[in-house]
């Protein structure tokens, strides 16, 4: 178990200062396929690199075991890295890349070319023992990056945007790699993308940050259906925001105003302060207008775009706001929709997610 | 169509490329040339002949001067590298060095400063040195040569530092390797070939040196090139020629080599 508490990172100093972290606390927990996603420049690479050993925190503590190793130098942590250029050595084979940190830990000749032969057996990469680094494609190159981490069986492995150099297939492919290795190793993965498609697809749980804040971390399932504020919201999945109007709370229901719609829910389900709320696509349906239960909108079809499954709907509101439903193409109510034509859709309550603007 | 600007094109390009050629090689042709003459009379050619570079190297004179000359030049060259290597890795991968282009400017130093003026500094610090501590000999010398030679050898191994991926360092250092063993496996075989290319180059400017050791010597300290001048003033000899020749000679191999060892890519 690896855990950060209110780490901060500021690079330079004076007027030249970057906060790349603010405060940051978190814990990963042993054998977790944690990953860190967040736009260009919010701070993973940051974070990562502290916890490898390349950065120290200017303020908070990295604790591993019931030890702060915030001032460890790298070569001192039981964490390895996959950089995001694979930096491997050019000098050096395949097999001695991977017998690298085996040496360096002075482990006996005979174990360092047993494991290296057990790890080129678990990227398939037997055949390639004997070759030099820049004779080898993207893929193969990653495969060994891997090797080299997980030979010295770290209890942590860092991997930065490992894949973002590969094309979609390859892509594809390696996601699956991954969690394999990482199921098959037990090693603790720290992950870190932009795409929150790979993000959902491949985390056990996932920190969303933004600007240098860690916004929430939870399993993909949560982010997805529960997700902490706008920004999170936002950056997870496609959604439709609305402005909403707290009319009333009397004990346990709250009167609220959502895109000129009355609507009653729970009291407990609305945050404090400024709200929006969430409605996700796919949750919205096609329904006559005037229904009862849930949010009723109308308005005018603006657009109908054909994703082969579905239609995308965008309707535009009498406020002027624009909602993005999507539709299942066997919806009858779908058929004979055009541009400029008016259209009802309906969100049950329970689609509805109110979310601290 | 808008053709791009080629040089090629102008009217006189082939002639003008020519006089430049001309201008670089023609005296080497000459010296080359009648570094083989059987005759000792400048411009009347008399057949060809080893004779000059028999009486060159069997000149105790010139191979005294030769292999002080060689012994400076390997002892100054290695010397200069070695603080080479050091001032790239600092300039180059030390964050906390701030001013890192201040330091390598101040580094290229005797590049911008004259060398007459270098030298007669030298004179002078050296001859301070000499009445304050009472020590002569060779240092002296040495330690002119490694001064102007340090930025010969700090280009290339700068160069190669730069054109480095600093995560190949990082990724040793997060593979458990100590500081001293990711130079010695990871930093030092990688830039071997700017080292080696750095090491040569000051090699040839120390053998090829003749202001600053001129000023520098003491008696008894003759190198090859403050020994040609002197013959020089004496009355010119075809001897000088031979030795040039095989300076000449020694000089385009090293370089030659050097630019085929830096060749290959980090
Ligand atoms: N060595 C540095 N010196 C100064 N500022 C830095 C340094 N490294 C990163 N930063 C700044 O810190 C912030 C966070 O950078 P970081 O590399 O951690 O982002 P990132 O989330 O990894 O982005 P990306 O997805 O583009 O890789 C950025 O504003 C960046 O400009
Ligand atoms: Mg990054």
């Amino acid at each position: 178990m690896i855990q950060l508490h209110s780490v901060s990172k500021i690079y330079g100093a004076g007027a030249g200062a970057v906060t790349a972290l603010s405060d940051v606390s978190l814990t990963i927990a042993e054998n977790e396929f944690f990953t860190l996603l967040g736009p260009s420049g919010c701070g993973k690479t940051t974070l990562l690199r502290m916890l490898a050993g390349f950065e120290v925190p200017s303020r908070g503590a990295i604790v591993l075991d019931g030890r702060d190793i915030a001032d460890l130098p790298p070569n001192r942590r039981p964490i390895n890295t996959v950089f995001q250029n694979y930096a491997l050595f050019p000098h050096m084979t395949v097999a001695q890349n991977i017998a690298f940190g085996l040496q360096s830990l002075g482990r006996p000749r005979a174990a360092i070319k047993a494991r290296v032969a057990e790890m080129l057996a678990l990227v398939a990469m037997e055949h390639l023992a004997d070759r030099k680094i820049a004779a080898m494609s993207g893929g193969q190159q990653q495969r060994v990056a891997l090797a080299r981490a997980l030979a010295p069986a770290p209890r942590i492995l860092l991997l930065d945007e490992p894949l973002s150099a590969l094309d979609l297939k390859l892509r594809r492919q390696m996601q699956i790699e991954l969690k394999r290795l990482q199921a098959e190793t037990g090693i603790t993965f720290v992950f870190v993308t932009h795409d929150q498609e790979e993000a959902l697809t491949m985390s056990d749980r996932i920190a969303v940050m933004g600007a240098g804040l860690l916004h929430q971390v939870a399993s993909p399932r949560d982010l997805y259906d529960r997700p902490a504020n706008r920004f999170v919201a936002g950056f997870i999945g496609e959604g439709n925001f609305l402005p909403v109007h707290v009319r009333s709370r009397d004990g346990a229901l709250a009167r609220v105003t959502i895109a000129g719609a009355d609507l009653t829910l729970p009291a407990e389900t609305l945050p404090a302060g400024e709200m929006q709320a969430l409605v996700r696509p796919e949750r919205i349906v096609l329904a006559p207008a005037g229904g009862t239960g849930g949010l009723h909108l109308s308005g005018v079809v603006e657009n109908l775009v054909y994703i082969g499954t579905d239609t995308h709907l965008h309707l535009r509101l009498p406020d002027g706001a624009q909602i993005t439903a999507r539709i299942g193409n066997g919806d009858p109510h779908l058929q004979g929709l055009a541009p400029g034509a008016r259209a009802a859709l309906a969100v049950p309550s329970d689609a509805l997610r109110l979310v601290p603007a | 169509m808008a053709r791009r600007f080629d040089p090629q094109t102008l009217p006189g390009f082939g002639a003008i490329a020519a006089l430049a050629f001309a201008l670089l090689y023609l005296p080497l042709i000459v010296l080359v040339t009648y570094s083989f003459n059987a005759g000792d009379l400048i411009g009347r050619w008399e057949g060809l002949s080893w004779r000059w570079y028999a009486q060159a190297l069997s000149n105790a004179a010139i191979q005294d001067a030769a292999l002080r000359s060689l012994v400076l030049a390997l002892v100054a060259a290695a010397l200069s590298t070695a603080l080479a290597v050091l001032a790239a890795l600092a300039t180059t991968r030390a964050d906390q060095f701030r001013p890192r282009h201040a330091i390598a400017a101040v580094i290229n130093q005797p590049l911008v400063v004259p060398e007459i003026v270098m030298a007669v500094a030298l004179l002078l610090l050296f001859s301070m040195l000499r009445q304050a501590t009472g020590l002569s000999g060779m240092g002296y010398l040495l330690a002119a040569h490694v001064t102007f030679c340090i930025p010969f050898a700090y280009l290339p191994v700068r160069a190669r530092l730069e054109g480095m991926d600093a995560n190949l360092e990082r990724a040793a250092a997060d593979l458990y390797a100590s500081p001293l063993t990711v130079f010695r496996r990871i930093t030092l075989p990688l830039l071997a070939p700017g080292i080696l290319a750095g090491f040569m180059l000051a090699f040839v400017i120390s053998l090829d040196n003749v202001v600053i050791s001129q000023f520098i010597k003491t008696a008894g300290q003759e190198t090859l090139p403050t020994y040609m001048l002197g013959q020089l003033r004496r009355g010119i000899s075809a001897e000088i020629y031979a030795v040039s020749t095989m300076l000449v000679g020694l000089s385009l191999l090293i370089l030659t080599l050097s630019f085929l060892v830096n060749r290959t890519r980090p």
